[in-house]
C-alpha cells in the first residue's frame, strides 16, 4: 500500500455493535478557532468546538459545543450549542442540554432533554423530557418521561 | 388506562430521569458507560480548549482554517491554513500555511508555506515545495525550497528539486540533488576585480 493511499478502517456508521471491550482512549478536538469545510471521521471520540460544515462521525462519543451542518453519527451525544443543525444518529445516549436549540432529526437509545429540539425523536430506549425541555415534532419511543413544565408539540408513538 | 398502570409508567419515568440525570454527568459521577467516556473526553476538552488535533484514526476530507494551533495526528485530504502553528505527525493530501510548521513522522503530498519556520524531520517525506523564512530538513523533499533567511540540511535530509535560500548549511551525510540560488548580499554585488591575481 503506498504512504498516501487511504486506510479503509476509519469509522463509517455501519450500524455494528461495539464490543465492550473495545476502550477508547484517542480524542480529536476541532477548536473554536477552527472551521472544517468537509467530512470529519474518526475511531475515538471527537470535541467539535468549532464550526464542521459537513458529516461527522464518530466511534466513539462526540461533544458539540460549536456548530455542525450535517450528518452526525457517534456512540453517545453530548449537545451544548445555541444553535445546531444536524441530523443524528447515536448507538447509545443522546443529551441535549438546556440553552440548546438543536434542529434536524435524532435517531438514538436513549435520550435526555434539557433545550429545544425541533425535529423528530426516534428513540428504541427511554426519552427523557426534563422540565425546561420543548420538542417541536414526533417522538417514537420505547418509554417516555416527561417532568412538570416540558413542552412536546407532535405525536407520541411508544413501540 | 388504570390506575395501577398510570403508576407504574410514573415510576418507570422517575427511574429513567434518575437514571440519565445531567447534573451528575457534569459532576463528573460515573452514570452509565457511554456517558462515562463524554465525562472523560469533557476533561480532555479542557486541556486542550484551543488547540485542534486531528488524532491518529481521524480523517478530514475537506479544507481546515483556524487562528489557533494545530496538531495533525491523522489525515487530511484538504488544505490547512492557520495563522498560529501546526505539528504534523500524519499524512495530509493539500496544501499546508502557518506560522511555524513542523514535520515530525509526516507524509505530504502539497506544498508548505510558514512565514517563519519549517522544520522537516528525519522521519518525514514532502512531495511539493517548501517555503518559509527559515527552513530546517532532515527529511526527504522531492520539489522547490525557498528559504528567505536560512536553509539547513542536516544529515539524513535527501532532496531532489530546486532551492533558493538566503544561506544554506549542509551536514556531512546530506545528499541533495538540487540547483542552487544564494540570494544574500553577500552573494551579490562582487565584480571581477575580486578575481585579480596578485602575486
Amino acid at each position: 500500500m503506498g504512504i498516501f493511499e487511504e486506510k479503509k478502517s476509519i469509522a463509517e456508521p455501519t450500524g455494528e455493535v461495539k464490543m465492550s471491550t473495545d476502550i477508547i482512549s484517542e480524542v480529536a478536538v476541532v477548536s473554536s478557532s477552527t472551521k472544517i469545510e468537509g467530512n470529519i471521521r474518526t475511531d475515538g471520540h471527537l470535541i467539535v468546538n468549532g464550526d464542521v460544515q459537513g458529516n461527522v462521525s464518530s466511534r466513539g462519543n462526540l461533544i458539540l459545543t460549536g456548530n455542525a451542518f450535517g450528518e452526525i453519527y457517534c456512540e453517545s451525544l453530548l449537545v451544548e450549542t445555541p444553535e445546531s443543525n444536524a441530523d443524528i444518529i447515536a448507538e447509545q445516549n443522546v443529551i441535549v442540554k438546556e440553552g440548546t436549540v438543536l434542529k434536524g432529526n435524532v435517531h438514538c437509545k436513549n435520550i435526555t432533554v434539557l433545550g429545544t429540539v425541533v425535529g423528530d425523536i426516534t428513540a428504541t430506549g427511554s426519552v427523557v423530557l426534563k422540565a425546561t425541555a420543548v420538542v417541536n415534532g414526533n417522538v417514537i419511543a420505547k418509554r417516555i418521561g416527561m417532568e412538570n413544565g416540558a413542552k412536546l408539540n407532535g405525536a407520541v408513538e411508544m413501540k | 388506562m388504570s390506575k395501577y398502570e398510570t403508576q407504574e409508567i410514573q415510576q418507570e419515568a422517575l427511574r429513567i430521569l434518575d437514571e440519565y440525570d445531567i447534573n451528575r454527568v457534569q459532576e463528573g459521577l460515573r452514570v452509565d458507560d457511554p456517558l462515562e467516556g463524554i465525562v472523560f473526553i469533557q476533561n480532555v476538552g479542557e486541556i486542550s480548549k484551543n488547540v485542534t488535533v486531528v488524532a491518529k484514526s481521524t480523517v478530514v476530507d475537506g479544507d481546515i482554517t483556524s487562528t489557533s494551533p494545530l496538531a495533525i495526528r491523522g489525515t487530511v485530504n484538504g488544505n490547512i491554513i492557520t495563522t498560529s502553528d501546526i505539528g504534523i505527525n500524519g499524512l495530509i493530501n493539500g496544501d499546508i500555511e502557518a506560522e511555524n510548521i513542523d514535520f515530525s513522522h509526516a507524509a505530504i503530498k502539497g506544498n508548505s508555506k510558514a512565514v517563519r519556520s519549517v522544520n522537516l524531520g528525519s522521519q518525514s517525506v514532502v512531495i511539493g515545495d517548501i517555503s518559509g523564512n527559515k527552513v530546517t530538513i532532515d527529511g526527504k523533499v522531492k520539489g522547490n525550497v525557498l528559504a528567505v533567511n536560512s536553509l539547513y540540511f542536516k544529515s539524513s535530509a535527501l532532496m531532489v528539486g530546486s532551492v533558493t535560500a538566503g544561506g544554506i548549511s549542509t551536514e556531512d551525510g546530506s545528499r541533495i540533488n538540487a540547483s542552487i540560488t544564494l540570494t544574500n548580499k553577500e552573494s551579490e554585488g562582487f565584480d571581477d576585480s575580486e578575481f585579480d591575481l596578485e602575486v
